[in-house]
């Protein structure tokens, strides 16, 4: 069984959710039809729902389906003209935005000029998990008025996340990173903003979402409790993990190092081994890593959120990120650490 | 499918279809052992994850006769019609800005193409003919030189009624504009091939043949023409960057087998869905009187019989025949009790349409439900109208359409 040190690209679905899964196989109904069969599957969507509303103690009206953490990005980006982002985002809020912000004061300066309506910043980073302090940037852009989203895909399960209390207006949430099943995004609202309808249809969702709701992949979500109470702290052996690396490679770089992260994220870069090196030979060794963001991972090009870092482009094309979960065990981190040193090795 | 005790038979197949177990079968090790994101190009659980996407869009691919390239995966039909209607008008909107659709289409084909005609958009919707069907001369003379797609169902989703296809790609390609058809009720079901058809996108459900709910694609033409669109969803460049977002594999998988599945079997299975179809609508004209088809026998889909029951009040018709899971109209809508406008739109009265009911018969259908369906059907038509004023009216040879009622203006 090969290694797989590649949690934030997706992590394997929960035993539970599995079962979940399979018994929603057996429903028939479309759950906006009437009869019995429908409403059976309508059950399924409002235990998904009523779930993660009790998860994060709001309403069940503030919670919106998607097809994933990209759509419900889209759905919120999309819905304002002028976005203010940090430099640390995903692609789906990137390619969305176009300008960003540096720190608080820098926040507060372009806040003033009043251009802006939304303030989009993700939680924690996925290439180096780098937390930023939404709950600060919420409060500034709030003494603006302006509207304030997170994207928090890459938070969930990772760190203790409360919507209440970190006082954004929109969240963003996909159920995959967790264990759950891959197709289902969330939006999390306050019911303060408007948004925009991405998909004009039946008008599920209260309008504010339509086609047939993913009746199989929801009904993994009426174990989200379950499945994130099982989560194991992953810090020892992330801790571990990054210091025999530095042990093995004295020039090793991890990103971050000084700054608040998840637990179990290591992006790290070897000066001298590009990233293509390195993730072909933890390859061979059977360990999956990746060289960024999975996203664009199957492009070689250097992270943008590593350059904005500070990072030159040369070292940048070094990094490659280790991320860990419930299911990894020493013998896998062991594994990697071996392939490793031998590339190190033979690097001289 | 085991008819449980408690539920009732489920004659809904329009709506949404059970999931096909030989395609749970084939989901199973996507789950939790082969549960890499197929984006990860960088190590085997991606690779595994990315070779089963690309055998599932080689299936959905083989039912059309398309390239597996031109496949893009999407949430479902919903999303698949949005991104069409929407990513073609906004990438061409220096070329033109007009489309046009049929009054009879999906309700987020009918929205999206209301959104776009919100957003500036010049729109023709097309009336139908009683059976449902477009008048081909009409279409061809609403397009324009500013036209820019053509959008029309394959297989409507209330009645059934299938549009020729051919006809309307000859059309449009003869006229330079983009055909786009919403298959969700037609893919799997009759066949299509997007190069006979000059199909330009086609919108593709999973749930609608047997996979599951949350997955579906939109065929987009890379050749002759090329069709290029905007997309609704931007981020990490999937789906030749025209949809982006992590793909399901586990769905995935699962609509490829269910598509796989439909080449081998629609045929055979369209074969016996017919004679299931007709077999019912002989057995409740022969006992019943004022029993009309909403669409047409020859020219329907074979597991869709829609019929209206004259002279009762849909909504008890509903109520009585609980023990069939069918619908009054699309599913979207069912919930809310106001005339179906597909019907309307093929020209029935609003009293016809009111009391229409969807009987789908599909996959898991067998002859003994067929039969109880019918006597169940049968002796609530005959008890309801028993109760009925309208009916005895009727039968007393009064016309219907001369009464005044003293409500009209009221209720409903």
């Amino acid at each position: 069984m090969a290694s797989y040190l590649d949690y934030n690209s997706t992590a394997p679905l929960h035993n539970l959710a599995k079962q979940e899964m399979l018994k929603a196989m057996d429903i028939v109904g479309n759950p906006s039809s009437s009869h019995k069969m429908g409403l059976q599957a309508r059950m399924v969507v409002d235990t998904a729902r009523y779930s993660l509303a009790r998860l994060f103690d709001i309403r069940q009206e503030q919670v919106i389906f998607t097809s994933g953490g990209t759509e419900s990005n889209n759905t919120i980006l999309k819905s304002f003209k002028n976005i203010l982002t940090s430099s640390l985002e995903h692609p789906s809020i990137a390619e969305n935005a176009a300008n960003t912000f540096t720190d608080l004061a820098d926040l507060e300066a372009k806040l003033k000029t009043g251009e802006y309506d939304l303030v989009s910043v993700s939680y924690v980073n996925s290439e180096t998990g780098i937390i930023q302090d939404v709950k600060a940037i919420a409060d500034l852009a709030k003494q603006y008025d302006v509207v304030v989203h997170t994207d928090a895909v890459q938070a969930w399960g990772k760190l203790n996340l409360s919507f209440n209390d970190l006082g954004v207006n929109l969240m963003t949430l996909s159920t995959h990173k967790i264990g759950l099943a891959k197709g289902v995004g969330v939006i999390l609202t306050d019911g303060k903003a408007n948004l925009d309808t991405l998909v004009n249809g039946g008008g599920q969702e209260r309008g504010r979402r339509s086609g047939t709701e993913n009746v199989q992949a929801l009904a993994s979500l009426a174990v989200v409790e379950d499945v994130l109470n099982d989560k194991k702290d992953v810090l020892e052996l992330r801790d571990y993990l990054e210091s025999e690396i530095k042990a093995l490679n004295h020039k090793a770089i991890i990103v971050g190092e000084d700054k608040p992260r998840v637990t179990n994220t290591s992006y790290v870069i070897s000066p001298g081994l590009d990233a293509q090196t390195q993730v072909i030979n933890a390859d061979m060794a059977d360990v999956c890593i990746s060289a960024g963001s999975a996203c664009s991972s199957g492009k070689v090009k250097t992270s943008a959120v590593i350059s904005a870092l500070g990072f030159t482009d040369e070292l940048a094309s070094c990094g490659v990120r280790l991320s860990i979960g419930s299911a990894t065990t020493k013998e896998d981190i062991d594994k990697y650490l071996q392939a490793y040193k031998k590339l190190v090795e033979r690097q001289g | 499918m085991k008819k449980r005790q408690d539920m009732p038979i489920y004659m809904d197949y329009q709506a949404t279809t059970p999931v096909d177990p030989r395609v749970v079968e084939k989901m199973l090790p996507y789950f939790n052992e082969l549960f890499g994101n197929a984006a990860s190009r960088t190590h085997a659980f991606g690779w595994e994850s990315e070779e089963a996407v690309e055998y599932a869009r080689e299936q959905i691919a083989n039912l059309i006769n398309a390239d597996a390239k031109d496949i893009v995966f999407t949430s479902g039909a919903t999303e698949s019609n949005n991104l069409a209607l929407k990513g073609v008008m906004d990438f061409y909107k220096d070329k033109g800005d007009h489309l046009i659709t049929v009054a009879t289409e999906h309700k987020c084909v009918i929205d999206t193409a209301r959104y776009l005609k919100q957003q500036g958009k010049a729109l023709t919707v097309l009336p139908v003919n009683e059976d449902g069907t477009i008048d081909l001369e009409l279409l061809e003379s609403s397009i324009t030189d500013k036209t820019i797609v053509v959008s029309v169902m394959g297989v409507n989703n209330e009645t059934g009624t299938i549009q020729d296809l051919k006809a309307i790609g000859e059309i449009c390609r003869k006229h330079g504009v983009f055909f786009h058809t919403d298959a969700a009720q037609a893919f799997g079901k009759i066949d299509l091939d997007v190069e006979d058809m000059n199909i330009d996108m086609m919108s593709i459900s999973g749930h609608k043949i047997y996979a599951p709910k949350g997955i579906g694609a939109l065929y987009v033409r890379r050749k002759k023409p090329r069709v290029r669109l905007t997309p609704l969803i931007h981020g990490g460049g999937q789906e030749r960057g025209m949809r982006s977002g992590t793909l399901s594999t586990a769905l995935i998988v699962g609509f490829g087998e269910a598509a796989r599945l439909a080449k081998l079997e629609m045929h055979e299975e369209a074969k016996r869905l017919n004679e299931l179809k007709t077999y019912m609508y002989d057995k409740i004209k022969a006992e019943l009187e004022e029993v009309y088809l909403n669409g047409s026998l020859t020219k329907g889909i074979a597991g869709n019989l829609n019929l209206s029951f004259a002279h009762i009040e849909g909504e008890s018709l509903m109520m009585a025949i609980k023990d069939l899971a069918v619908s009054s109209g699309s599913a979207c809508t069912s919930t809310s009790l106001e005339s179906s406008y597909v019907l309307l739109a093929m020209g029935k009265g609003d009293e016809l349409a009111h009391t229409s009911i969807r009987f789908g018969i599909g996959r898991f259908t067998t002859k003994e439900e067929i039969d109880h369906a019918v006597e169940v059907v049968i002796r609530e038509v005959n008890r309801l109208r028993e109760l009925s004023p309208l009916w005895e009216m009727f039968k007393e040879g009064i016309d219907l359409s001369t009464i005044e009622w003293n409500d009209e203006h009221g209720g409903h």
